[in-house]
């Protein structure tokens, strides 16, 4: 006689009178049959009613096997009975009462030798009404303890995972999730035999398995969920992150095309050339258009006007027109130059340059911003940089 | 517009001259009653002292200060509160300053009548009293002489101080000032540097005393605060972008003059077969407490001095910035203004690319150009000259002078002006360079320029290969003969071609200055 059994006789009153020998016949036809007085029935017959009462209520599959009546397999002696009959019976027992984690835990001790998968470890240990592959397993007549009245092996009565508040609740079914694996990896070779395979239990149906969803404070005890559940958040990461990308690129593309053209006109009209004096330096159009109009007779005395580029050819500072010296000076290496932008004094390397000049039609001087003249090139000869007079 | 001197200048200087004779009055108080021992000497077998600081004086001195202190920010009450602090500091000093050299005196009567007193020396031995300097810089000094010449100083410095703060207008005369301006120059500022720099070289065991360096002290004291009653002068000095100079050259000069005085006293050591001072010194300390208190006590100071720095003289900023118009002067930081100065005489891509990098580059080469093992760890001049005039010759001369020259006497239009000079946006310099094909074809040959730029810039190209291909191997076989022979062919060649290029920025500079010289090569794009 198991301790189950012995259990199970205590409880019913007749501890004194040991259960005699197990009949297998005996469950599966009087399971139905719960009104029995206590001292005729056996232990089984005992255990079978306190399942029936509790899994018609609410878990549909137990009671359909019960109904059937009908296991597939031929019902096991009590001591052959595999575990994974044993935990559904107990789950079953479990799925109506209102505290089920015992019925689990109760069974946890008993399910050494493996044959279990651990979602229905898992699943048992939650505590929640799966019923998986019990609809086919089930025996009626397991001779299973009632887990609610197994006194010694629960010894804390823990709440369903998701329900947890007190850490000694959690860290207890973490030291109990942890006992498990390892009697796992300890009965694996064990699973491997055809004797496990013989009970394979049926894939659990979709619905069940979507009734219990773990929640995320639950990913983390499973890691296939956790990579099920990743999967598609990276895909939509990934492709909102690459379709941003491609926004921005899109707009720096486009950024570089812009619909107006900013750039001011190149070409700018700057009087008659009789508003100039022979010999002036004009200075207005130095802060908005960069270059200076001067009146000049040139080197074969010819009296000419030319733009000449405010920028210091040295390293490009604003040098400054002085009439009293009649130079031009940049103020931050003291280079000099003459009138005709020749430099004469200080680093800079090359005379001052000459922008396009020539006249429009109205008679007024235009300077085309467009085109330079260096002296150094020997550009100076060309028409186009100086206007005679 | 400008005043020489006006009643803040006045109080100003008035009160810089206090600080200059409390520093003499303390130097006096040194010399007269300090424990003096030398580097690198033991206190063993010395007597002790018979001189002490009394204890009366350091209470008055103290007592004054304070008082004066406390008068400054509570001048409000009482009329006339300045003078009464001024007074009192003053009367601190000439305290301190008299009664040192007096008890200077009265010491040496007492040793040389060789002791009636209690707490003099038994025996004839040598005291505390008799102060040798260093090995290597000269004889015992006279402590009742110096101690009196710094009493004295005090006290003079203290008059004038009185006289500034009294109105009177004590100023440099003119002519002096027209004569440092007449006599300044590019070319005499940089001479004059490197000719100081060969004499501090070269007199090193003079310069390296504590008592001729204290007179230059004192000189310089003097002549900075006869400067400042100039308004050009004081203009220049004081703008806030310029006062970092005037603390870096006295930063500079301060750390030089130390790392000489080792550098001496070392070398005189080594002759006579002592240990260097660093080999006297222990070989570790801890890092708590001596090196995190140090360090605790630096970075407070700092704050401090950085945060008075702040509110004491704004952040010069200068009219909105224009495209088209440029400051006139228009300078570049100060610790730049080297290579602004740089720029006058080469060509941007040459002074502002090739050069610096050149300078980096060479700085980095020193570790693995230096075949002298000498001089690892301690400071010496005799052991290795070379690098040691070399590397200063760079730093100070082609660096720290040309900033201050940039700083102080560039004005606009970048030219130059003496130190007293007003800065006029329209002195005409006449700066009428040529280029080198212009004097060899034009003046030596009589005629026109070949148009063919090669061979127009011939001479030049041939200097330049000379310089740069011809004179290295003379120079190997010569002058480095030595160094090759022990650094090998690829190090001392890098050092040569080096030391060529640091001796081409003065030799550029000298043949502007007497040649009018603009470019050797002038070819677009590429002159040198």
């Amino acid at each position: 006689m198991s301790v189950q059994e012995k259990l199970a006789a205590a409880r019913s009153g007749n501890s004194a009178k040991p259960a005699g020998e197990p009949s297998p016949a005996v469950a599966a036809s009087t399971a139905p049959a719960p009104a029995g007085p206590p001292k005729t029935m056996s232990v089984k017959e005992k255990l079978a009613a306190a399942r029936a009462g509790g899994t018609t209520k609410h878990a549909p599959k137990p009671a359909t096997a019960d109904q059937t009546d009908a296991p597939p397999a031929a019902s096991p002696a009590v001591g052959a009975m595999s575990v994974t009959e044993k935990l559904a019976a107990a789950r079953a027992g479990g799925a109506g009462r209102p505290a089920p984690a015992p019925a689990a835990t109760s069974a946890a001790p008993a399910a050494k030798p493996g044959g279990m998968s651990v979602k229905q470890k898992l699943a048992a240990a939650r505590g929640v009404a799966t019923a998986p592959e019990t609809a086919t397993v089930e025996t009626a007549s397991s001779p299973t303890p009632v887990p609610a009245q197994v006194p010694t092996a629960a010894p804390r009565v823990l709440p369903p995972l998701a329900e947890m508040t007190d850490p000694r609740d959690l860290a207890e079914a973490l030291r109990r999730a942890g006992a498990k694996k390892d009697q796992e990896a300890a009965a694996r070779p064990a699973v491997a035999t055809s004797a496990a395979a013989a009970a394979v239990p049926a894939r659990p149906r979709r619905e069940d398995v979507l009734g219990e969803r773990p929640d995320r404070s639950q990913v983390r005890v499973d890691r296939r969920g956790l990579f099920v559940y990743a999967t598609w958040w990276v895909v939509v990461g990934w492709l909102a992150f690459a379709a941003a990308l491609a926004l921005l690129s899109a707009m720096m593309i486009r950024y570089l095309f812009p619909n107006a053209d900013a750039e001011p006109p190149s070409t700018v009209k700057v009087g008659l050339p009789t508003d100039y004096e022979p010999g002036d330096v004009s200075e207005r159009f130095k802060d908005q258009w960069g270059f200076w109009i001067v009146r000049n007779v040139d080197d074969r005395g010819r009296d000419v006007i030319y733009a000449l580029q405010t920028y210091c050819t040295h390293l490009g500072c604003p040098p400054s027109w002085l009439p009293g010296e009649q130079k031009f000076k940049c103020p931050c290496h003291g280079s000099g130059f003459y009138k005709d932008g020749a430099n004469f004094e200080g680093p800079a390397p090359r005379p001052l340059e000459r922008y396009k000049i020539g006249l429009a039609d109205d008679g007024q001087i235009v300077v085309d911003k467009g085109q330079t003249f260096r002296k150094d090139l020997d550009q100076w000869s060309d028409p186009d940089s100086f206007l005679a007079v | 517009m400008h005043q020489d001197v006006t009643p803040e200048v006045l109080a100003g200087l008035a009160w810089y001259y206090l600080l200059a004779s409390a520093l003499n009055a303390a130097a006096s108080g040194y010399v007269a009653y300090h424990e003096m021992v030398a580097e690198g000497a033991s206190r063993e077998g010395l007597a002790p002292r018979t001189r002490r600081f009394p204890e009366w004086l350091s209470l008055a001195v103290v007592g004054l200060y304070g008082a004066a202190l406390v008068t400054v920010p509570f001048r409000w009450l009482l009329p006339g509160g300045l003078t009464v602090a001024y007074g009192l500091a003053s009367l601190a000093n000439g305290l301190l300053a008299l009664t040192a050299g007096a008890d200077a005196a009265h010491f040496a009567e007492v040793h040389g009548s060789s002791g009636t007193q209690a707490d003099e020396t038994a025996g004839g031995g040598p005291s505390l009293d008799d102060h040798v300097p260093a090995v290597g810089l000269g004889g015992p000094i006279n402590r009742t002489l110096w101690s009196l010449v710094w009493s004295v100083v005090a006290v003079v410095f203290q008059a004038i101080g009185l006289t500034y703060f009294f109105k009177g207008p004590l100023i440099l005369p003119r002519f002096v000032r027209a004569g440092v301006d007449y006599a300044a120059g590019p070319t005499t500022v940089f001479l004059g540097a490197t000719l100081l720099f060969a004499a501090v070289v070269a007199f090193r065991r003079v310069f390296a005393g504590g008592l001729v360096a204290f007179g230059i002290v004192d000189l310089a004291l003097l002549a900075f605060g006869l400067s400042l009653t100039d308004a050009d002068f004081r203009e220049i000095v004081a703008k806030p972008d310029n006062v970092p100079i005037v603390g870096l050259i006295v930063l500079v000069a301060g750390f030089t003059w130390f790392a000489l005085r080792r550098a001496v006293i070392n070398d005189a050591r080594r002759e006579a077969d002592l240990p260097v001072l660093e080999a006297l010194e222990p070989d570790k300390v801890l890092t708590w407490p001596d090196l995190v208190y140090t360090e605790l006590i630096c970075m407070v100071a700092l704050t401090l001095f950085l945060i008075v720095w702040a509110v004491v003289l704004p952040a010069p900023l200068e009219q909105p910035a224009k495209a088209t118009e440029a400051p006139n002067p228009s300078k570049a930081p100060w610790y730049f203004l080297g290579l602004q100065e740089m720029l006058v005489y080469f060509d941007p891509w040459l002074a502002g690319v090739a050069f610096p990098s050149l300078i980096i580059l060479g700085l980095c080469a020193i570790p693995y150009i230096d075949a002298n093992k000498e001089g690892s760890g301690y400071y010496t001049i005799a052991a290795r000259p070379f690098a040691y005039v070399v590397f200063l010759f760079g730093f100070l001369v082609l660096w720290i002078v040309l900033i201050v020259l940039g700083t102080f006497l560039r004005g606009p239009n970048w030219n130059f002006f003496g130190p007293y000079e007003r800065w006029e946006p329209h002195k005409v310099v006449p700066l009428n360079n040529v280029d080198l094909s212009d004097l060899v074809w034009v003046r030596a040959l009589g005629r026109a320029k070949p148009s063919w730029a090669l061979l127009r810039e011939a001479p030049g190209l041939a200097l330049l290969a000379f310089y740069l291909l011809a004179l290295p191997p003379v120079l190997l076989r010569t002058v480095f003969q030595d160094y090759r022979a022990r650094a090998g062919l690829t190090r001392s060649l890098t050092t040569v071609v080096l030391l060529l290029m640091m001796a081409a920025l003065p030799l550029k500079m000298i043949l502007r200055w007497t040649l009018n010289l603009k470019y050797v090569i002038a070819i677009p794009g590429f002159n040198i």
